[in-house]
């Protein structure tokens, strides 16, 4: 195995001829070899562990491996599966545990949430919110009759009322509304290009990255063979399988459960 | 050329609304140097009248009109020359004077008894001659109602008005002798003369006069190419001149060649004790119904102010007040729930929740410092996670209902255009939008909005008391009304 170290800050990897993290900046001097802090950290619990969380970074490049053997917080400032630098993880964000030999992840109440990369079209209610690239988009389904008129106002001249009320709404950091599209047709597709919203600059969104349907049951998001995926944030908890992808604030894991 | 006021496009000189945007053309603001051309010249002409009528006028009146009076005929023809006196064309004549008279009498003589059979036509020539004259008096609005009114058969009055005014007083000779008068209008004019009996023998007077004068003009074309820089300089100076420095913005020009600044022509705010009309505007772009703002305040609403405004619901009861004040003529917004828009002739200045109508749409700019975050702020400084906003400075939302957005748009890079088939935010859907039809820009963190030349306008809902001016258009309730103030008598 080629010499490579973990950067301390981010947790990139660095070839070990590096003096600075090329992610971060950070230096490296005093960093521990990776292949020493890997044989460390599996030589102390590896005979425990059921379950390991890999933190991928950038373009799937891992990182820290994470060993899941009871139950775990994650977060910011609490916990053992900690990202101080991560200013969109609640100080305690979510929890991994075991129940009837699955393991499930669930929402600490956090601000931002946790989110699960769909496996199957999933049904979201009014006011969910879903991940796709770094698009972060809520569903919404009607509310746009507006505050009564009273008195002698009399009528508001306004826009045109859409037949249709659902629409999809691109929240921004800081949690401010974007972009907004109603879903004339009755379904949206959510792209890079040749899409009902295109986010031409997002490098991480595929031309044609996912589709939601709405119905009176609700909006099904279906993931179009995006190549990195969609994301929904889970409502309280839920089960995970090998090969899940999660995302905690800004950082992606990998589950691996072992067989 | 007409460079509309509101739209800066050039526009043929006949033209009486823009190609680019359908707004009326003023010819007022087409032709500012008339007058200045014409009151520069009138000393010559006392001097010349007397001479060249005394002779005319006794020899050609018996001969052409054997039954009028010759008595009446002299002093009423000493009048008319009189009522010339303004002609330019007339400051010709000095050169002229002694030569033309005697050359001119045979030609004169000559129509009369061709015509004399339809008695009709007998006042006719003189009608004609009182045409090019009253063409030449130096009003403006007397040109263009003669234009449109008075002459229709004439293809293309404002282009006679033009040579008039470089004294080529030829093409009227030409026009005498060659085409004696047959025109429905002078027919017309011909019975009302009729009517008043005793006019005809003074009617007749103006023809050798008029023949004079163009004969001389030709004579002398060093005066008519001083002249002609005259004219110019006085036209350069009346009004084209540039808003920012000052300087003389050539006809046809765009911009200012001294400074760069855009050339508009002067749309000065109301003048002092100006009247101020409303006029409706239909949909179609006919005017209808128009009614004068009183002095003073007066507040309009539903069914209430001024007839103008009807049972419309979407009027507040108490909508906008108007304030016709000495100077300076302003509305403002009495909280009505649909507000007051004003259609847009230069860029503005956008700030957070202005709202604006394009088309069918409401749509209301917001700065993307000030949009209230949809999901609540932790306590524990977490930040909200959310999309990347790549540079995006400004958000515009399309109102469906009070405060309301339906559909919305993220603003980011320097512009963002608007438009039914071109521009980053499209609406194809609604025919009232223009290709392109307004931008959106953003300089040194400061927003602005800015019409394309669209069709229908974009609108700019007010904010506090605004100052209106001449040919501005507002927007109440549903109904579309055009400012127009002229200064009062």
């Amino acid at each position: 195995m080629t010499e490579t170290l973990v950067c301390g800050s981010c947790g990139a990897s660095v070839p070990s001829s590096h003096r600075f993290c090329g992610q971060c900046g950070s230096p490296m001097q005093g960093t521990q070899p990776r292949t020493a802090m890997q044989t460390a950290f599996f030589g102390a619990i590896q005979s425990d562990a059921r379950a390991r969380l890999v933190l991928i970074r950038g373009e799937g490049l891992d990182g820290v491996t994470f060993q899941l053997t009871g139950r775990h917080v994650a977060g910011r400032s609490t916990g053992s599966i900690l990202f101080p630098d991560d200013g969109y993880l609640s100080p305690r964000h979510a929890e991994f545990f075991f129940e009837d030999e699955r393991l499930y992840v669930q929402d600490a109440s956090s601000l931002n949430g946790v989110f699960v990369r769909l496996r199957a079209p999933a049904l979201l209610a009014d006011g969910e919110v879903f991940l796709a690239g770094e698009e972060l988009l809520r569903v919404q389904f009607g509310g746009l009759a507006g505050p009564a008129i009273t008195g002698e106002d009399g009528h508001f001249f306004a826009s045109p009322m859409p037949a249709v009320q659902s629409r999809i709404t691109q929240v921004l950091e800081g949690g401010r509304p974007g972009l907004t599209v109603v879903a004339h047709a009755g379904s949206l597709v959510i792209g890079r290009e040749r899409a009902d919203l295109e986010f031409p600059n997002d490098r991480f969104i595929s031309g044609r990255h996912c589709r939601v349907d709405f119905s009176p049951a609700g909006a099904t998001v279906t993931d179009l063979g995006s190549r990195n995926g969609t994301f929904v944030r889970i409502r309280e908890r839920q089960a995970l399988a090998d090969g899940d992808h999660i995302f905690l604030g800004r950082q992606l894991l990998r589950v691996e459960l072992s067989a | 050329m007409i460079i509309c006021p509101n739209c800066s496009r050039e526009n043929e000189d006949h033209y009486k609304f823009c190609l680019g945007c359908g707004t009326e053309i003023s010819r007022s603001d087409a032709l500012p140097d008339v007058p200045p051309v014409a009151t520069a010249l009138p000393q010559v002409v006392p001097q010349i009248v007397p001479k060249a009528m005394p002779e005319a006028v006794p020899q050609a009146v018996p001969k052409a009109m054997p039954e009028a009076m010759p008595q009446q005929a002299v002093p009423e023809a000493v009048a008319v020359p009189a009522r010339a006196t303004p002609l330019p064309v007339a400051t010709a004549l000095p050169a002229a004077t002694p030569a033309p008279p005697p050359a001119l009498l045979p030609a004169a003589s000559t129509p009369p008894p061709s015509l004399l059979p339809a008695s009709a036509s007998d006042a006719a020539p003189p009608t004609m001659d009182e045409d090019s004259l009253a063409g030449d008096e130096p009003m403006p609005d007397d040109l263009f109602s003669h234009g449109s009114m008075d002459a229709p058969p004439r293809s293309a009055p404002p282009e006679r008005v033009e040579s008039d005014l470089a004294f080529e007083g030829t093409v009227d000779a030409e026009s005498l002798k060659e085409a004696p008068p047959v025109e429905p209008t002078r027919v017309a004019r011909v019975v009302r003369v009729d009517d008043t009996r005793g006019e005809p023998p003074t009617e007749r007077v103006p023809e050798p006069f008029a023949s004079a004068d163009s004969t001389s003009v030709s004579v002398d074309p060093a005066f008519d190419e001083l002249h002609a820089s005259m004219v110019s300089a006085v036209r350069e100076a009346a009004g084209r001149r540039c808003r920012a420095c000052g300087n003389a913005v050539p006809a046809g020009f765009k911009f200012c060649g001294v400074c760069g600044s855009r050339f508009e022509l002067a749309t000065p705010s109301v003048a002092p004790s100006a009247r101020v009309r409303l006029t409706l505007v239909h949909p179609d772009g006919s005017e209808g119904e128009s009614f004068e703002l009183p002095a003073g305040e007066c507040t309009v609403g539903r069914a209430q102010g001024l007839p103008l405004f009807v049972d419309d619901p979407f009027l507040a009861p108490r909508h906008a007040t108007f304030h016709n004040g000495p100077g300076r003529v302003t509305v403002r917004d009495e909280g009505s729930l649909n507000g007051v828009f004003i259609r847009l002739r230069a860029e503005v200045e956008l700030v957070h929740r202005d709202l604006f109508r394009v088309g069918q749409q409401l749509l209301r700019f917001e700065d993307l410092r000030h949009v209230r975050p949809v999901v609540p702020a932790a306590t524990d400084g977490t930040l909200a996670f959310g999309s990347p906003t790549r540079g995006a400075w400004g958000r515009l939302t399309s109102l469906v209902a009070v405060d309301t957005p339906a559909q919305a748009w993220t603003l980011a890079g320097p512009q963002t255009l608007i438009g039914r088939e071109r521009g980053e935010i499209r609406f194809p859907g609604d025919g009232f939008v223009s290709g392109s039809h307004c931008v959106i820009s953003t300089r040194q963190g400061r927003y602005f909005l800015a019409d394309q030349g669209s069709t229908n306008g974009t609108y700019l809902r007010l904010k506090g008391e605004q100052a209106i001016t001449d040919d501005d258009l507002l927007l109440l309730g549903q109904q579309l009304f055009r400012v127009t103030s002229s200064p009062a008598d």
